[in-house]
């Protein structure tokens, strides 16, 4: 930490020389451009997100093409060697040299947009783009979940599509083989794994078989006892569940099932426990992404012969319900383009982002390049085998170095995923939209910066003990007291933390 | 020296003693650094470095007492007091922290800062070089493997399912252990793997050099009169290491506070927090780390008080007890 202390005013000012320097290239490169052709202009944008997983990238098709439609090019300022994006634009911050573009995180680019880096966008939108406008006008939330806590508009966001974030994952050929049904109640989901435990499912003779793994948080199954991980939203109400007396019963019983060996002893050390556990046919049951999950259903068919790991619907927990804790919201990737308060023309650059809002820049960023991508069939954009057939199969990947679904402002469109993922995954996706398993879900609250101070003291505090206290009841080494962690989180602020998403989530719906 | 104005005789009787002294000085100081001109020419570019990198940040120490922004910069953020130092220390948990920070280094101090020695002292007796410098690389080697594959192999070695030791365990007829899920072997796992084999072969380097360093002629004398091996390392040996090992150690002091939080995070979890969670990475899981510069400041100005204070300490201790200091 001292090092960092130490290393920002002088990474700050290597950056200003290197903006510095950056800006006679890009001026002359410029006047270049201009000679040979009146209409193209360059803009500088920063985009540096996932830790440098997003670096803007000048050669990107999509954007190339867009500058054809829009008589815009963009001209990347984000350093391509960091990985670190926060570091990368505290950095641009700091230099006090702002692109005319800003790609970043809804909390930072609210905060410095109020001290006065970015513009308002609301007055910009309305007047000069149409796109946008309609969005602000009928997505829902589109204001409410982006607006900084003044009010304004300060970004452009990026729009996700779909419903579903994690499914139940359960090896039917498993189940096949031991004669057993799709579980539909946390009893028979019980009693399917204590069978995958003892019948020896895989057939090499040795109980070997981890019944239920994870590679995400296992308090994702609490829901099968009515109890969150975490913050939720029940009959408009936020509440904290382990807060709530559900957490109680949720915890004895996980506790019971990890005793019983019905969840992966090393489900809190295990890194990459798909590929370990279902690459090595132990595993029978999961909660994870759908998408990447089913495609082990392919990767794995010549070393698991047989395996079948398909999406389960929630298993009715004991008030009869079935519930999804997850689910993917349309803001929650918090992402967005701001534009300078330094920017020379302001209303150019809000036109330009308006392109991407539209019929047209919507397919451009979802779908690539038409004739190289994908092509239009009975009226539907379908990939292109080029585009399919990516190099290491990563299809999101390839279309990515085309500079499609990067997270830039634009709407997603969630048929793209369906045109590649494993069928196993669409057909659990539907089952589960349909379903509409979801638990309700908390809007993308907007926070000042005082509440913003009690979330993190008080949070980190709070979070701390829960997942101390949660591990050692689920290991057993410690028998479940709810009332006694109840008091120790009151001691430690429950109540002022609690209170300060309550008021955000009132300013949410009365705004 | 001499002076030959006729003035200056006067003043010289004036002030008599103190000029005469004091151009003296000046004179004689001129002379040695015209003499070793050119080692202070190569001295340039360090004081330059410290100029640039060690005070000119000095300046930003004082966001610590700033309601810090990037955007407005360090002169027009507003004061505010000691409340980044309030938000640092409030946490219900700062103590145990602090506490488990001091535990780690209290003990990486005891085991280790001493096996380093140990190694240079054993591999000092080695008569076999071949077997010597066998020993010397393969010790020295996981120095330059990533923490985070060393933190792979650790999670690997121990898994309970089917980690090496827990076989083993278990042939001999013991019951498996999740050792990391433990709070009680969290210390001896860390120190173990990140500081000692990651580090042991490495660190012995500087102490062979400095027995290397010690007089042949000393071991003859002492074996003349009889000592043994372990006579000639007790009052020979040790004795010849001792300013690296007190200069190395009051370093080591330096450095109290500071845990390479990197490779705890690699091992720890929620389970072990109770002695894994130290005050870096507890200050990393609050995302004070991603922005907020001035509670980060004002923890690294705390590590820094506690750190000079230590050194000077242990300095003070050093220079009265074994007559070696860093200043």
């Amino acid at each position: 930490m001292k090092k960092r202390k130490l290393m920002v005013p002088l990474l700050a000012s290597m950056m200003m020389l290197a903006s510095g320097c950056s800006d006679a290239a890009s001026t002359s490169s410029k006047e270049k451009s201009s000679k040979k052709d009146g209409k193209v202009e360059e803009l500088k944008v920063f985009m540096h997100a996932s830790n440098g997983y997003f670096i803007f990238n000048d050669d990107w098709a999509t954007f190339k093409e867009a500058a054809e439609k829009t008589g815009i090019t963009l001209k990347g300022t984000a350093p391509k060697s960091s990985t670190n994006s926060a570091e990368a634009f505290n950095l641009m911050i700091a230099s006090g040299e702002i692109p005319d573009l800003v790609h970043g995180q809804k909390k930072y680019l609210n905060k410095y947009g109020i001290e006065g880096a970015f513009l308002p966008l609301n007055d910009l939108i309305k007047e000069h783009a149409p796109n946008i406008q309609k969005y602000v006008k009928k997505k829902e939330g589109f204001l409410k979940a982006n607006q900084g806590p003044d009010g304004n508009l300060y970004m452009v966001p990026y729009i996700s599509d779909g419903l579903v974030a994690e499914t139940y994952f359960m090896r039917q050929d498993w189940l096949d083989k031991l004669k057993l049904q799709m579980p539909q109640t946390v009893d028979e989901f019980y009693n399917v794994l204590k069978a995958f435990k003892e019948q020896d499912p895989n057939g090499n003779g040795k109980q070997d078989e981890i019944p239920y793994f994870s590679e995400d948080n296992i308090l994702g199954l609490g829901t099968l006892w009515g109890a969150f991980d975490g913050l939720y939203l029940e009959n408009g109400e936020i509440k904290y569940g382990p807060y709530e007396a559900e957490f109680q019963t949720a915890m004895e019983n996980l506790a019971k099932w990890y005793k019983e060996g019905l969840i992966d002893q090393e489900i809190f050390t295990r890194k990459k426990a798909r590929e370990y556990l279902l690459g090595n046919n132990l595993g029978g049951s999961s909660r994870y992404y759908p998408g990447s999950t089913a495609g082990y259903n392919d990767a794995l068919k010549d070393s698991v012969p047989g395996i079948n790991f398909v999406v389960m619907a929630p298993p009715e927990n004991t008030e009869g319900k079935r519930i999804e804790p997850t689910k993917r919201s349309d803001f929650g990737n918090n992402l967005g383009v701001a534009i300078s308060a330094q920017a020379e023309n302001p209303e150019k650059i809000i036109k330009y982002l308006d392109f991407f809002y539209s019929e047209e820049g919507r397919r451009l960023m979802n779908y690539g390049i038409e004739g190289e991508t994908y092509e239009i069939k009975e009226g539907k954009p379908v990939f292109t085998d080029k585009a399919l057939k990516a190099k290491d199969g990563n299809i999101v990947e390839n279309l990515r170095s085309y500079g499609a679904q990067v997270p830039f402002s634009f709407h997603q469109d969630f048929e793209y995923e369906k045109l590649w993922m494993n069928p196993i995954a669409v057909k659990g996706i539907e089952e589960y939209t349909k379903g509409n398993y979801f638990a309700e879900q908390i809007p993308n609250l907007t926070f000042t910066e005082e509440e913003e101070k009690v979330l993190t003291d008080i949070g980190t505090q709070i979070t701390t003990y829960k997942d101390e206290t949660v591990q050692k009841w689920i290991m057993g080494s410690e028998p479940v007291n709810l009332e006694q962690f109840k008091k120790r989180i009151d001691e430690m602020g429950f109540k002022e933390y609690i209170k300060v998403y309550k008021d955000a989530y009132k300013r949410y719906q009365d705004s | 020296m001499q002076l030959n104005s006729p003035l200056s005789e006067v003043k010289e009787k004036i002030v008599p003693a103190n000029r005469s002294v004091l151009a003296g000085k000046l004179q004689s100081i001129k002379t040695i650094v015209w003499r070793d001109k050119y080692l202070y020419l190569m001295l340039i570019p360090f004081i330059l470095w410290y100029l640039i990198f060690a005070y000119k940040p000095m300046y930003g120490l004082q966001i610590a007492f700033k309601d810090y922004s990037l955007f407005k910069g360090i002169s027009g953020s507003p004061w505010v007091g000691f409340e980044n130092f309030e938000r640092f220390f409030q946490s219900e948990y700062f103590i145990r922290n602090l506490v488990n920070t001091f535990m780690i280094n209290f003990w990486g101090l005891i085991f280790a800062f001493p096996a380093p020695i140990i190694l240079a002292l054993l591999l000092n007796e080695v008569k076999n070089m071949m077997f010597k410098k066998t020993v010397q690389t393969i010790t020295y080697l996981p120095h330059f493997i990533s923490v985070v594959i060393i933190a792979g192999i650790v999670t690997n070695f121990l898994a309970p399912t089917n980690g090496i030791v827990n076989i083993f365990i278990e042939k001999f007829g013991g019951e498996k252990i999740n050792f990391l899920a433990m709070p009680e072997f969290f210390r001896t796992i860390y120190i173990g793997s990140m500081q000692i084999w990651k580090d042991v072969g490495y660190s012995a380097i500087i102490y062979l050099a400095a027995i290397a360093g010690i007089n042949p002629a000393l071991y003859e004398a002492a074996k003349m009169d009889g000592a043994n091996r372990w006579k000639q390392v007790w009052h020979i040996t040790l004795p010849g290491m001792l300013p690296t090992i007190m200069i190395l150690l009051i370093l080591n002091l330096g450095s109290f506070l500071e845990v390479g939080y990197e490779s705890i995070i690699l091992l720890y979890q929620p389970a072990t927090y109770e002695t894994a969670d130290v005050i870096n990475t507890y200050v990393y899981r609050a995302g004070l780390q991603g922005g907020n510069y001035e509670v980060g400041a004002a923890a690294g100005l705390f590590n820094s008080v506690v750190s000079l204070i230590l050194v000077v300490v242990a300095n003070q201790l050093s220079k009265k007890m074994t007559n070696i200091g860093l200043w």
